[in-house]
C-alpha cells in the first residue's frame, strides 16, 4: 500500500541538478542519450582537453578539432568509457592526448589517414587496457603546480626526453635522431625519467618493480 | 617477444611515444600479462599527470555550439531550428525553386511547425523556471549527491504496448533510498495527467513520485525512498491524474525488475 510521505522531485529541465552529479554518473547518462549530461561534461573538461591539445598542436584551430572529435566520439559511443576501469578525467585526457599526438604525427610525416589502418579504432576499443587498478586514481588530486615542479626537478636530459615524447609526439627513434643520442640512451632516459617523475609526484614507489 | 622486451616498450607506450609496430606488440601482450599490466598502469598514471602540466587556455565559445550541434543535443538544435526556414525563404533558396502551389503548401507547413517550436520553447522555459524554484526549496542537489561514488547500479526499464518507443534507466544505490530516473521517448500526456513511478515490494506498490514529460520526450525524477532500494524487486511507471494516485490506476508505460 502506498506510503505517501516520501520525497521525490521532478527534475524536468533543471540544469543545476547536473552540476551536482559526478563524472561517472554523467557518463552513464550519456549512454541513456541525455544531452544535458554531455553539456555538463563539456563545460567541466573542454578547457583541459583544449589546453592539452593546444600544447601538442600549437594551433588553436587544430586543437579545437581535437576537442570536437573527442566529445562527439564520446557522445556517439559513450560505452567506450567504463567506470570500473578508473576515473573519467584521466581517461578523457588520455583519449585527447592520443588524438592530438596522432594529428601532430600525421602533419609531421605529411601522411594522409590510411582508411585501412585499424590502429585508431583499436585504440578506442583497447584504451584502458590496464584493468581496474586503484593506483590509476592516485593522481586525481594533483594540480598543475605540483606536476610542473616535479618536471623541473628531473635531470634536464630526462625531462627533455619525456617532453619530446609526450608533448611533441616523437617516438624514441625520432628523439634519438633529433638529439643525436643513441637509441639505447634515449630509452633509458625515458624510463628513468618517468619512474623518477612518479616518485616525485609521491606515487607508491613499490609500483614500478624494476 | 618476451616479457622483458615488452617491458622495455612500456614507458614509451604510456607516453604515446611508441611507434605503431611497438604499440601493436604492447597491445597484444598486455591483456595476457598481469605483471606488465601493473607496470603499464603505473607509467600511465604518471603520464596522466603530465596532461595537467600545460598552460591553461580556453576554446572559443563557438566550439561549444559546434560540438552540441554535431551531437544533435538540445542547445545546438534549438538554435538551428529556424535556420532551415531561413534557408528556404532566402533568395535562391529551396522555396523559389519549387512550383508556386507547392511553395505555398511548404510555407504553410513551415509556419505551422515554427509556431509549434516556439510554443514548446515557451513551455520549456516555464518548466525551467518552475523547477529552479522547486530545487531551491527542496534541495534536490543534496539527494543526487548521495548517489555518487562506487556502488551505483543502473537498470533499464522495458517499454509496454502503451508506449512501445519509451525507454528509461534508473540509477540507484542498493544500500540507500536515493535513486534517479531518466526516461526518454515518452508519449505526450493528456491534460491534467502526470507520469508516476511505482516501487514494488512483495507485490505492494508504493509511489516513488510523479514527473512530467519534457517537450523533447524526456522525463527525470530524483527519488528519495524511506527504505533502502534493495528492498524493492521491481519498478513501474503509469499515467495518473495530476497530483498522483495512491495506487496505480492508469495505463503502464514502463516496467522493470531491480
Amino acid at each position: 500500500m502506498a506510503i505517501w510521505p516520501r520525497r521525490a522531485k521532478d527534475l524536468s529541465g533543471d540544469p543545476a541538478a547536473y552540476a551536482a552529479l559526478d563524472d561517472a554518473v554523467l557518463a552513464g547518462l550519456l549512454a541513456a542519450r541525455d544531452g544535458r549530461a554531455l553539456e555538463e561534461l563539456y563545460d567541466r573538461y573542454s578547457r583541459l582537453v583544449f589546453s592539452l591539445a593546444l600544447r601538442v598542436l600549437s594551433q588553436r584551430e587544430r586543437a579545437e578539432e581535437v576537442v570536437q572529435d573527442v566529445f562527439v566520439k564520446l557522445w556517439r559511443e559513450p560505452r567506450l568509457y567504463d567506470p570500473a576501469r578508473g576515473p573519467f578525467r584521466p581517461w578523457l585526457l588520455r583519449v585527447a592526448h592520443h588524438r592530438a599526438i596522432d594529428e601532430v604525427r600525421r602533419a609531421r610525416h605529411e601522411v594522409m589517414p590510411d582508411p585501412a589502418d585499424d590502429s585508431e579504432s583499436d585504440f578506442w576499443q583497447t584504451l584502458p587496457d590496464s584493468g581496474p587498478l586503484p593506483e590509476e586514481s592516485a593522481f586525481a588530486a594533483l594540480d598543475r603546480e605540483a606536476v610542473l615542479s616535479a618536471l623541473e626537478a628531473l635531470p634536464a636530459a630526462q625531462r627533455e626526453a619525456i617532453e619530446l615524447a609526450y608533448f611533441a609526439g616523437l617516438t624514441q627513434s625520432e628523439i634519438a635522431g633529433r638529439t643525436g643520442e643513441p637509441l639505447g640512451t634515449v630509452k633509458t632516459r625515458v624510463r628513468l625519467g618517468i619512474k623518477r617523475l612518479r616518485d616525485l609526484l609521491g606515487g607508491p614507489e613499490a609500483m614500478v618493480v624494476r | 617477444m618476451t616479457c622483458e622486451d615488452i617491458r622495455d616498450l612500456l614507458p614509451a607506450y604510456a607516453l604515446d611515444a611508441a611507434d605503431e609496430a611497438e604499440a601493436r606488440l604492447v597491445r597484444e601482450h598486455v591483456p595476457k600479462c598481469l605483471a606488465c599490466r601493473r607496470e603499464l598502469a603505473a607509467y600511465r598514471a604518471t603520464a596522466d599527470a603530465l596532461a595537467l602540466a600545460v598552460p591553461s587556455a580556453a576554446p572559443s565559445a563557438r566550439l561549444r555550439e559546434r560540438v552540441l550541434a554535431a551531437t544533435g543535443t538540445a542547445p545546438g538544435r534549438r538554435a538551428r531550428s529556424f535556420d532551415w526556414l531561413r534557408r528556404w525563404l532566402a533568395p535562391g533558396g529551396m522555396l523559389v525553386r519549387l512550383s508556386p502551389a507547392i511553395a505555398v503548401l511548404a510555407l504553410v507547413v513551415a509556419l505551422g511547425s515554427t509556431y509549434q517550436t516556439a510554443r514548446l520553447q515557451a513551455q520549456l522555459e516555464r518548466q525551467l523556471a518552475a523547477n529552479q524554484r522547486l530545487v531551491a526549496e527542496i534541495g534536490a542537489r543534496d539527494r543526487l549527491v548521495a548517489l555518487l561514488g562506487p556502488g551505483m547500479v543502473m537498470r533499464e526499464l522495458s517499454s509496454t504496448e502503451e508506449a512501445p518507443e519509451a525507454e528509461a534507466y534508473v540509477y540507484y544505490r542498493p544500500d540507500s533510498g536515493s535513486a534517479y530516473l531518466l526516461a526518454d521517448h515518452l508519449p505526450p500526456l493528456p491534460d491534467g495527467r502526470v507520469y508516476q513511478l511505482w516501487l514494488i515490494r512483495d507485490g505492494n506498490r508504493s509511489s516513488g513520485g510523479t514527473f512530467h514529460r519534457e517537450p523533447d520526450g524526456k522525463g527525470r525524477l530524483a527519488i528519495e525512498s524511506s527504505e533502502p532500494f534493495a528492498v524493492y524487486q521491481a519498478l513501474g511507471v503509469t499515467i495518473e491524474p495530476a497530483g498522483g494516485s495512491s495506487g496505480p490506476t492508469g495505463p503502464r508505460v514502463l516496467a522493470g525488475t531491480l
